[in-house]
């Protein structure tokens, strides 16, 4: 090989970008930096900001100059005659139903986990798969199918099934607190259950087999080893649950508005739709508050649970206890809690699409019209769902705008993790890793928001957003930064930086270097990247409630829009179509990656 | 020709981690050099600097009379014009690609003809007994298939230099002694100036013409294997180098330490375990004996001087049992003498 080692370049400036071309990592960087602070600190800042700045429609009344610094909206908030509608009593409901959708999913979760993964159980590996299952549907989902199920005379449209068959049910519950707590628990009790379920699965038989040959009893050794080492799972799920419904919308906007029965997310909800948006940005930084909260303890929780990584040897290999007569009980819970967190609403949900009147059994009752009718007589100008151009369009709009957010999202947690795996210690990649965690502290609710005060109108070099697609794609695309730069991140700490070194010594250029080896050895963890943030896309309902205008509607809001004319059998129909476009998503990704279910899970 | 300087180099990261602090070294055309010493001692940051991998903080790398990093005079010269090949602890094999697309990605990316492609590879194969596994991908290969993959794909680029990062140490024990020889074998064919990163001292010593010992940054020792062993320049290139460790006799072992006649301030002496012989010499001692390690060829055995353990490595089978007494005893020009800031004392 003809040796060339002139080294012509003298200046600092001309050997720095020398480097670059061979190297531009720090370019990328760079670009990094500027994106994700615009878009990610920029909205948030802002949202924040408005909290303690004078807004200018409340200049006037105020007396001070709009853009002035003032602590009205805080008191607003905390000690006003309102406040105590606006904030303190979504503030308690908030955490009634957070606690109690916490002991529930824990309980639930803990007794499926220790029955399907400690016991012999028959089809406990088939089962567990179906366990995600409710967890991969949109939560407000199960409101949805409670409404179809249990919906009384109180509000428009059609009545629910219930009340079809001749029951009169009580407002509290049909709405408010008891439907919110129950739907929420079993979406989210399969995140108790997969934590779990990975904890008992990684304490190491060996640890219970040397209680065991010291002489403790089988209590003994659950109560003494084996719950000590499940504490640290018991505290990230319920924390994870608890930091989810904290910032729920969906699912406490279909069942409490009817009653009046508002939380935070609904009230945030309520002074964003009134355009107050001091008192936005107050509630927003509570939630916010209550989230770092949230994390803050999971992280010291999560640390402290490295004192339990024990030395793995041959572990994990126990012998699954015997349930003998105890199976009759055991299989009545699970398949208890499979049929009342997805047979029964999902069969709900499908029936009220092929029933012209609620819990009619009768011949003439059934009907595919709400699928393929040219014209359906209840609801004029609303053809079936496959005719129907309303649906078409709004199919076509979260096509193109959750594929286009799913790939900003994966591209940029892509080179987020290139980043920090190419500058591990440095500040910057430090910076970068925060940035992209932080929408996941930030309500959804209020992020969509701020993406529309802050985008609606002309900033710098981006011209005004309102009505265009491209509002939602960045706003989706950024919302998922958490998870992608995650999956990102993890990916690229795994290939570690020789394989692209092994390049660079055989003298591959940068874009060599990246499409020939980077590219080809994550392809898989890669399509994973954007399909994860697809999946959560196509059930997004709060982050585009604001986002998604006239024209511009996206399924899941097509849906609150059938909702709202009392079209119920056509809002249940998208919804059941939504589901399915998850599931084989899901479905794919599985095939992908073996793994794909459970490690998106705690992004959802 | 290659001759590599290092003149005084320094890596400092970001959090003022001084990873190499001042290094002087010059390896021989045909040499084979080992950096010797603990994780963290920034041997492989040396490594990473002479491939071009890392940018030198201050100091200089030269290959014969052409700077290759510099800050000082601004040059810096891209990892793959410095004709260096290296071979990572991992491997680092493209697990998308086969062994021949591994092998000949390097040529590729050199505009290198098809058919010289092909003769290139093939030869390299054969020379690293590979044939025949062309169409297999890493995955499919055993670590000892893999390790001869690596050197094969950096071989193919006729480098001048060959650079090693510990490339042995995720081989078993009997892989690792195959790969030495083969390393040994292939260094004494083509006799390139060859750099092994290793913190095994049984491999530096085994392997290298010269080596050099590094902790915290700093060169500790370079010369010749035996030159290392035998006359270690300060205490702590006496006990990384010798298994079992040197006896480190310090003045607390009263008894030992003033026995040993003392030339200047003496600090500590150090006596290496076959030293240290059963029976009667200048210096007698008598001992306990606590246990006895039989390794096959040859018998570990720790003893105790009032209360100060020894080990002595024999290769007659002790006609005691733990927990006699015996009588130890070595020759006054076998301990080595370091003074109180380590340094040895000739």
């Amino acid at each position: 090989m003809p040796v060339d080692r002139t080294p012509t370049l003298r200046s600092g400036l001309a050997r720095g970008l020398v480097r670059l071309r061979h190297d531009p990592t720090a370019i990328i960087a760079a670009v990094l930096v500027v994106v994700l602070t615009y878009l990610v600190l920029g909205p948030v800042l802002s949202m924040l900001a408005s909290g303690v700045r004078v807004q200018f429609r409340d200049a006037a009344r105020l007396g001070l100059e709009p853009g002035h610094l003032t602590v009205a909206y805080i008191q607003r908030v905390f000690q006003s005659r309102i406040s105590s509608v606006l904030f303190w009593r979504p503030l308690v409901r908030t955490l009634v139903v957070s606690i109690s959708v916490l002991v529930g999913s824990v309980l639930i979760g803990f007794v499926l986990a220790w029955i399907l993964v400690r016991t012999d159980f028959p089809g406990r590996k088939t089962l567990s798969r179906v366990m995600v299952i409710p967890y991969i549907a949109p939560a407000w989902t199960f409101a949805l199918a409670w409404l179809t199920l249990f919906k009384n005379r109180r509000i428009a449209g059609s009545l629910g099934i219930a009340e079809g068959l001749g029951f009169s049910l009580p407002n509290w519950f049909s709405y408010g607190a008891v439907p919110i707590v129950i739907t929420l628990t079993f979406s989210l009790f399969p995140l108790a259950f997969l934590l779990f379920g990975g904890a008992l699965q990684s304490v190491d038989a060996q640890l219970e087999e040397s209680a065991r040959v010291v002489g403790a009893s089988r209590t003994a050794i659950l109560r003494r080893i084996v719950l000590p080492l499940l504490l640290p799972a018991l505290m990230s799920s319920g924390l994870l649950i608890l930091a989810r419904t904290i910032g729920s919308f969906g699912t406490p906007y279909l069942l409490g508005s009817p009653v009046n029965y508002t939380v935070l997310g609904t009230s945030l909800y309520g002074t964003i739709q009134r355009g107050e948006a001091g008192p936005a940005g107050v509630l927003t930084a509570v939630i916010i508050l209550l989230g770092v909260l949230a994390v803050s303890v999971d992280v010291y929780f999560v640390r402290e649970a490295r004192r339990f990584v024990t030395v793995t040897g041959k572990g994990g290999s126990q012998t699954p206890s015997r349930l003998g007569p105890l199976v009759v009980p055991a299989g009545m819970f699970v398949y208890g809690v499979i049929l009342v967190s997805l047979v029964l609403p999902l069969a709900a949900l499908v029936l009220s699409t092929i029933t012209r009147a609620p819990g009619v059994f009768r011949r003439e009752n059934f009907t595919l019209i709400y699928w393929i009718g040219r014209s359906i007589p209840q609801f004029p100008g609303q053809p079936g769902l496959f005719r129907n151009p309303d649906v078409i369009r709004a199919a076509w709009n979260s096509l193109r705008i959750v594929t286009l957010a799913a790939i900003i999202s994966g591209t940029l947690g892509t080179f987020i993790g290139y980043v920090s795996v190419r500058y591990s210690t440095s500040r910057v990649a430090l910076y970068l890793r925060q940035l992209s965690f932080m929408p996941y502290l930030v309500p959804t609710i209020g992020f969509g928001a701020a993406y529309l005060t802050l985008f609606a109108v002309r900033r710098g070099p981006i011209p005004s957003l309102y009505g265009t697609i491209w509002l939602i794609v960045l706003a989706m695309g950024i919302n998922y930064l958490p998870f992608a730069a995650r999956t990102g991140t993890a990916a690229m700490m795994q290939l570690g930086r020789e394989p692209e070194e092994a390049a660079m010594v055989c003298g591959a250029s940068w874009w060599k270097r990246i499409t020939r080896i980077v590219i080809p050895i994550l392809k898989k963890t890669l399509v994973t990247g954007v399909i994860l943030p697809f999946i959560s896309g196509m059930k997004e309902l709060v982050l585009v409630i604001f986002l998604a205008t006239p024209g511009l509607e996206l399924l899941t809001t097509q849906v609150l829009r059938y909702i709202d004319y009392g079209y119920t059998q056509l809002a249940n129909a998208v919804v059941v179509v939504i589901v399915v476009i998850i599931a084989v998503l899901t479905m794919v990704l599985q095939k992908i990656t073996g793994t794909g279910l459970t490690s998106g899970l705690r992004g959802g | 020709m290659a001759v590599i300087h290092l003149n005084g180099l320094v890596k400092e990261f970001p959090g003022h981690v001084v990873a190499v602090d001042h290094l002087d070294l010059t390896i021989q055309e045909g040499e084979f050099v080992s950096l010797l010493g603990p994780s963290g001692c920034g041997k492989t940051t040396t490594l990473r600097m002479l491939a071009g991998l890392e940018d030198p903080t201050s100091g200089e790398i030269l290959v014969d009379e052409t700077i290759l990093s510099s800050r000082e005079k601004g040059v810096f010269v891209a990892p793959e014009k410095r004709n260096m090949g290296l071979v990572f602890q991992s491997y680092a094999l493209w697990p998308h690609m086969t062994v021949w697309e591994n092998i000949a990605f390097g040529l590729e990316m050199h505009h290198v003809p098809r058919a010289e492609q092909k003769e290139r590879i093939a030869s390299v194969m054969s020379m690293l007994q590979i044939a025949g596994l062309e169409k297999r991908y890493s995955f499919q290969l055993s670590g000892g298939q893999q390790q001869r993959v690596a050197l094969a794909r950096m071989m193919a680029m006729t480098p001048e230099v060959l650079l090693l990062d510990e490339p042995l140490s995720n081989l078993d024990a009997r892989l690792r002694l195959e790969m030495r020889a083969e390393l040994k074998r292939i260094h004494e064919k083509l006799a390139k100036t060859t750099v092994f990163v290793t913190h095994d001292q049984l491999e530096a010593m085994t392997l290298s013409t010269k080596i050099a010992v590094m902790k915290d940054g700093r060169l500790q020792q370079y010369g010749t294997p035996m030159e290392i062993y035998r006359e270690p320049a300060n205490l702590f290139v006496a006990q990384f180098v010798g298994s079992p460790p040197i006896n480190v006799i310090t003045p607390d072992a009263a008894v030992l330490f003033h026995s040993v006649p003392a030339n200047g301030s003496v600090s500590t002496y150090g006596l290496r375990p076959e030293a240290l012989r059963f029976g009667d010499g200048d210096w007698t001692m008598e001992a306990r004996v606590d246990a006895i390690l039989p390794t096959g060829p040859e018998w570990i055995v720790q003893v105790n001087v009032d209360s100060f353990p020894l080990f002595a490595r024999t290769d007659r089978e002790p006609g005691f049992g733990a927990g006699d007494t015996c009588r130890v005893a070595a020759d006054f020009e076998a301990f080595h003498r370091f003074d109180n800031s380590g340094l040895r004392i000739a």
